[in-house]
């Protein structure tokens, strides 16, 4: 984490500096709302390129079923939701963050399941292509999570039109809606709980330990194996998070996860595979692009420009934005 | 070229007669009792078709190592531009193929010159965000494509029976084959997997990594592309959903089954693959998302279980067969000593 902290100066201002300009522009030209929707889908995707990052930097894993997570996450708070609205209304405000927490739950329950009873057995099974494996193994995960979605509660859409009464607060000439503002910071405090938690806490440095060296955490007496099934559930359970928190934007479907997953996939990319601090700066980038485009040529545009333009900044930074913390890792 | 660091096993491209038997078996499998009811025919040309595009993608996949995560773009491309060709100037679909191919070669190395500066995941995942991209400019280019609505294209044949399209299929399976296994033995074949084995020593030996990484990519899609255009004349119907990643995630298990880099493996595999999730899907309908689920655990379960393939099975199989002939005959040493006498012995 240091070595990240030094690094900062030159070429991090510099976006910095360069976001904030853009930002500054086209709200000037199209209003505050951009900044708004920046800072909402930014901290959601800065949270899900998190756990995709984590579990990449300390497994060596390309996790695609991170979308399936998403859509556990949307589908396990509106069932939840749902269900406490009818039956215990006396909760309140309350309501929506238990939705939220069993999301969390449920996400991490599935991703350290994951762990124990594949990545485990694969992993004593064979070294040999472990990325290219395991890669084809999360995909599997996915199309099972999705076709049990399909199976149990189908095809159609399952939504709320949000989660919180409260008015909106008028800021600037924009109104920002209750759940806007919780998705914002839900999104932080689950980031900074995991950035304070890795750097602080004695399991935190032991996931860092193994994230740089597996054998030498391993010879200096670390359980491997309950870091490697605590990483997937944490990583799962951010993801599942994220979904939960943007219900009221991402109605739930069995497909609902591949939008943020090819999202995710690009933020991870443009911040260095396994950088898990620059995730959060990336997120924000990607969600700039995606506002930008959205409100300037219609959302129809927004995939063509967002992932062109991606590639476009990898061609001049083939290093992603922000460089490599953790090097080497990912041309095996 | 000497290429002393390349896994002698894999160097050798497999046998093309060991696919005889399998080619003849596809040959007559239509016209024999149980598989001649159409909707039978109508799963063989997928497989078949599968099938080719499976050993379209190995070539790349296992050979330059990079596993082309936007395969399905390239499918479209060449079944979008066959198809526009076909509409827009009234070329016959059979020539209007090749300008598919055309098509896919040329977006592959467009692609290829961008993707390809990445290594490995990285490379793959770009293609990806490219396919994103590629997908939706066929979404929003409503003029040319038709939107998400989808075009309508003419077909290969007329009449009510698959069977033309089954020995269409076929056919390109067999020229697909036939070109990436000769394709494979050449200074392009031994060069890709060099690379993909070892970048740093192929170039060290004397190989522009990044001539051959993209001649070999633009080759492999430009393949994606002819088929994708035999794709659009046979559904004759085609959409920007073609380019979901749902084909490739086919593809991707297919040459997993069949076992990646073996080219042979993945013409078994996509068959595999085309049967297994066409009859899922028919036997589920009432329980739709059962395929998904089944299909994914059998992905699951071969990764856990068996993440070599079917071509390391047959080839451990072979190579514990060599061991035991090598065990009984006297002269075991003498394999060895030629390869030495081959190769630049040390003077001392």
């Amino acid at each position: 984490m240091s070595d990240t902290l030094r690094r900062i100066p030159a070429v991090n201002l510099a976006i910095a500096v360069g976001v904030f300009a853009v930002l500054a522009v086209a709200s000037y030209y199209r209003g505050s709302f951009i900044v708004v929707g920046t800072l909402v889908t930014g901290s959601t995707w800065a949270l899900m390129a998190v756990g995709l990052s984590l579990v990449f930097g300390v497994m060596n894993v390309l996790n695609f079923a991170q979308g399936a997570f998403f859509m556990v996450g949307t589908l396990t708070s509106f069932l939840t939701y749902g269900w406490l609205a009818s039956s215990l209304p006396v909760l309140g405000v309350l309501n929506p963050l238990l939705a939220l927490a069993l999301a969390a739950v449920v996400g991490f329950l599935l991703g350290a399941l994951a762990d124990v009873t594949l990545f485990r057995v694969l992993r004593r099974r064979s070294d040999k292509r472990w990325m290219m494996n395991t890669f084809v193994l999360t995909m599997g995960m996915s199309v099972v999570l999705v076709g049990l979605h399909q199976l149990i509660w189908g095809p159609n859409t399952k939504g709320i039109g949000h989660y919180w009464s409260q008015p909106p607060i008028d800021f600037l000439d924009t109104r920002i809606t209750w759940d806007q503002t919780t998705t914002v910071l839900i999104s932080l405090i689950a980031i900074a709980l995991l950035g304070i938690g890795l750097k602080v806490t004695r399991l935190g440095r032991a996931v860092r330990a193994v994230a740089q060296d597996e054998r030498g955490a391993q010879l200096a007496g670390i359980d491997i194996s309950r870091i490697h099934m605590l990483t997937l559930g944490v990583g799962s359970a951010v993801a599942s998070l994220a979904g939960a928190a943007l219900l009221y934007q991402f109605p739930s479907t069995p497909t609902v996860g591949d939008e943020p997953l090819a999202i995710a996939f690009t933020v991870v990319i443009l911040a260095g595979l396994g950088n898990v601090a620059g995730a959060i700066g990336a997120g924000f980038v990607v969600a700039l692009l995606q506002t930008l485009s959205d409100s300037f040529l219609g959302a129809t545009w927004q995939s063509v420009v967002t992932f062109a333009l991606i590639v476009l900044i990898l061609i001049v930074r083939p290093q992603g934005l922000f460089g490599r913390q953790i090097r080497g890792v990912w041309e095996q | 070229m000497k290429l002393a660091f390349l896994d002698q096993h894999s160097t050798g491209a497999p046998p093309r007669w060991a696919l005889l038997p399998l080619v003849g078996i596809l040959a007559v499998l239509p016209l024999i009792p149980p598989f001649n009811q159409p909707y039978i025919v109508t799963w063989l040309v997928y497989c078949v078709w599968l099938a080719a595009a499976a050993v379209a993608f190995d070539f790349s996949a296992g050979y330059i190592n990079v596993a082309n995560l936007g395969f399905a773009a390239f499918v479209g491309s060449g079944g979008y531009a066959a198809a526009i060709v076909s509409i827009r100037t009234g070329l016959s679909p059979w020539l209007a193929m090749f300008v598919g191919m055309a098509m896919g070669g040329l977006l592959g190395i467009g692609c290829g010159v961008v993707t390809l500066r990445f290594r490995g995941i990285y490379a793959a995942l770009t293609s990806w965000f490219l396919s994103l991209a590629i997908m939706g400019l066929a979404t929003n280019l409503t003029d040319l494509t038709g939107g998400s609505v989808g075009l309508s294209t003419p077909t290969l044949f007329f009449g009510i029976s698959n069977l033309p399209y089954y020995y269409t299929a076929l056919a390109m399976l067999a020229v697909t084959f036939v070109v990436l296994t000769t394709l494979a033995r050449t200074r392009i074949g031994l060069a890709s997997r060099a690379i993909g084995q070892n970048l740093e020593a192929a170039r060290a030996s004397g190989i522009r990594p990044a001539r051959y990484r993209v001649t070999n990519y633009a080759i492999s899609c430009a393949f994606a592309g002819w088929l994708g255009a035999f794709y659009a004349y046979y559904f004759g119907v085609l959409t920007p959903n073609v380019m979901s990643i749902t084909i490739t995630v086919q593809v991707l298990v297919a040459v997993m089954i069949g076992g990646l880099g073996s080219l042979w493996g993945p013409v078994v595999g996509g068959i595999v693959v085309a049967i297994l999730s066409q009859s899922l899907q028919s036997t589920f309908q009432e329980l739709p998302g059962m395929n998904n689920i089944l299909f994914g655990l059998l992905l699951i379960l071969i990764t856990v279980v068996y993440p070599g393939g079917l071509a390391k099975a047959v080839h451990d199989l072979v190579a514990a067969r060599r061991s035991r002939q090598a065990d009984r005959a006297t002269g075991a040493q003498e394999p060895e000593a030629e390869l030495v006498a081959g190769g630049k012995a040390p003077s001392q």
